[in-house]
């Protein structure tokens, strides 16, 4: 399909934007794009398609397309970023991510508003690999070329990050108690 | 007590952010309007572009030698298509043509304009929308027309073949198509929209690729002839 869509066949191309974009956009959102987002991953399908001769059939498409959204995403956000507090960038992960309309999910509102805020305490790379390898579900091995790191450095930096999380997710809880009392 | 993970997960699938619904039609509207490049990279696309357009029609068009065109097939920035096509127009014109000469030819479109030593120098040089150079040459026999563009994966051309026939030739170790009867060829524009005043009839027809350059010989026959003229190129 790939080598089609190389050898000229353009609106084949159509099919993998697509198949997608609504993991692209989520991409997008977590690496904090924000209101950009729609803009980003316009322009990393574009991105995308003038780099296909570049890609290697035998290789997995779906990271290989991430990379080049975290890319753009970096590149579009890193001069706006740099001028904002983190404090803002953070909110503003939260409004994405949550959404105004209620989404069907086994978590308790109240967890959600737990895990979100624990996520939001990380530092970026943390956040950003967690956001890979859970809430988008990615493998190890995808996360090490969507994110460019070697695999033994998803695994080193997930099991950390992971350790953090629980550890503010744990202070949380304390803090909970302690204003219950 | 649910490990952090499966929640994370659930987190995730609970995510309402979606892509827009038209985002293919949009990327796809993008994709056909982006500007040529002519990088270095652009060019090495064009290559491989090219060489994968090869196979395919190589798979297309398949032995014996002679073969007819099923439906469609792709080379070189051409679509040939098996069918009478548009008719063609007495004083075929091609929106954005100008006259120029070989040296502000290359300039324009970017890539080196080459010619046929057997021909002599053209009569005439054209640039068509800064994509395309016609090259137009007076010989005893006829008008003769050479065409160069950057075979990427636009379609520039379409063309139509009413016997249905090409015949896939050797040309210094690649792959050439030639069509002995007469064909309609019609100029695309950017954006993929033919355009019906471009319609001409042609007679003879060699096309073939060199580095990502897509060259057009009409007019001169037999096969024999054109292969002569293809080989002169400099």
């Amino acid at each position: 399909m790939i080598a089609r869509v190389i050898a000229g066949e353009r609106d084949l191309f159509g099919i993998l934007v697509t198949r997608y974009g609504t993991l692209a956009q989520r991409t997008a959102v977590l690496c904090g794009a924000a209101s950009d987002a729609d803009d980003v991953v316009q322009e990393a399908f574009v991105s995308a398609y003038q780099a296909l001769p570049r890609f290697n059939v035998r290789e997995a498409f779906r990271p290989w397309l991430l990379r080049i959204v975290v890319n753009q995403t970096h590149n579009t956000t890193r001069a706006r970023n740099r001028a904002r507090k983190l404090a803002d960038r953070v909110a503003s992960w939260h409004h994405d991510v949550v959404a105004d309309e209620p989404v069907a999910t086994a978590l308790s509102l109240e967890r959600r508003d737990e895990l979100l805020r624990a996520l939001g305490e990380l530092r970026e790379s943390d956040r950003e690999i967690l956001a890979f390898r859970y809430l988008l579900d990615l493998s190890e091995a995808e996360t090490s070329i969507a994110l460019k790191l070697p695999k033994g450095t998803v695994k080193s930096r997930t099991a950390r990050a992971l350790r953090r999380l629980r550890d503010i997710l744990a202070v949380q809880r304390i803090e909970v108690g302690v204003g219950d009392d | 007590m649910t490990d952090v993970r499966d929640e994370l997960r659930e987190l995730g699938r609970g995510i309402a952010v979606k892509a827009r619904d038209d985002l293919a039609d949009v990327v796809l509207a993008r994709i056909r309007t982006a500007p040529r490049r002519t990088h270095k990279w652009r060019r090495w696309l064009a290559a491989l572009g090219a060489l994968l357009a090869a196979v395919g029609v190589s798979a297309a068009v398949s032995a014996p030698v002679r073969a007819t065109i099923a439906q469609v097939f792709r080379f070189g920035g051409t679509e040939v298509h098996s069918g009478v096509g548009p008719t063609p127009v007495a004083s075929p014109s091609l929106p954005g043509a100008s006259r120029t000469d070989l040296a502000a030819a290359g300039r324009d479109v970017g890539f080196v304009v080459r010619t046929p030593v057997a021909l002599g120098p053209p009569e005439s040089v054209t640039v068509v929308g800064h994509r395309v150079v016609e090259l137009r040459f007076s010989r005893p026999s006829g008008p003769v027309q050479l065409d160069e563009f950057v075979s990427d994966s636009d379609i520039m051309f379409d063309k139509y073949t009413m016997s249905g026939l090409a015949q896939r030739v050797d040309l210094n170790g690649g792959d050439a198509f030639w069509f002995e009867l007469p064909t309609t060829l019609v100029y695309v524009l950017p954006g993929g929209v033919a355009a019906p005043e471009s319609a001409r009839l042609t007679n003879g027809t060699l096309l073939w690729m060199v580095d990502g350059v897509t060259y057009r010989l009409d007019g001169v026959r037999p096969l024999a002839a054109a292969l002569a003229v293809a080989s002169s190129m400099q």
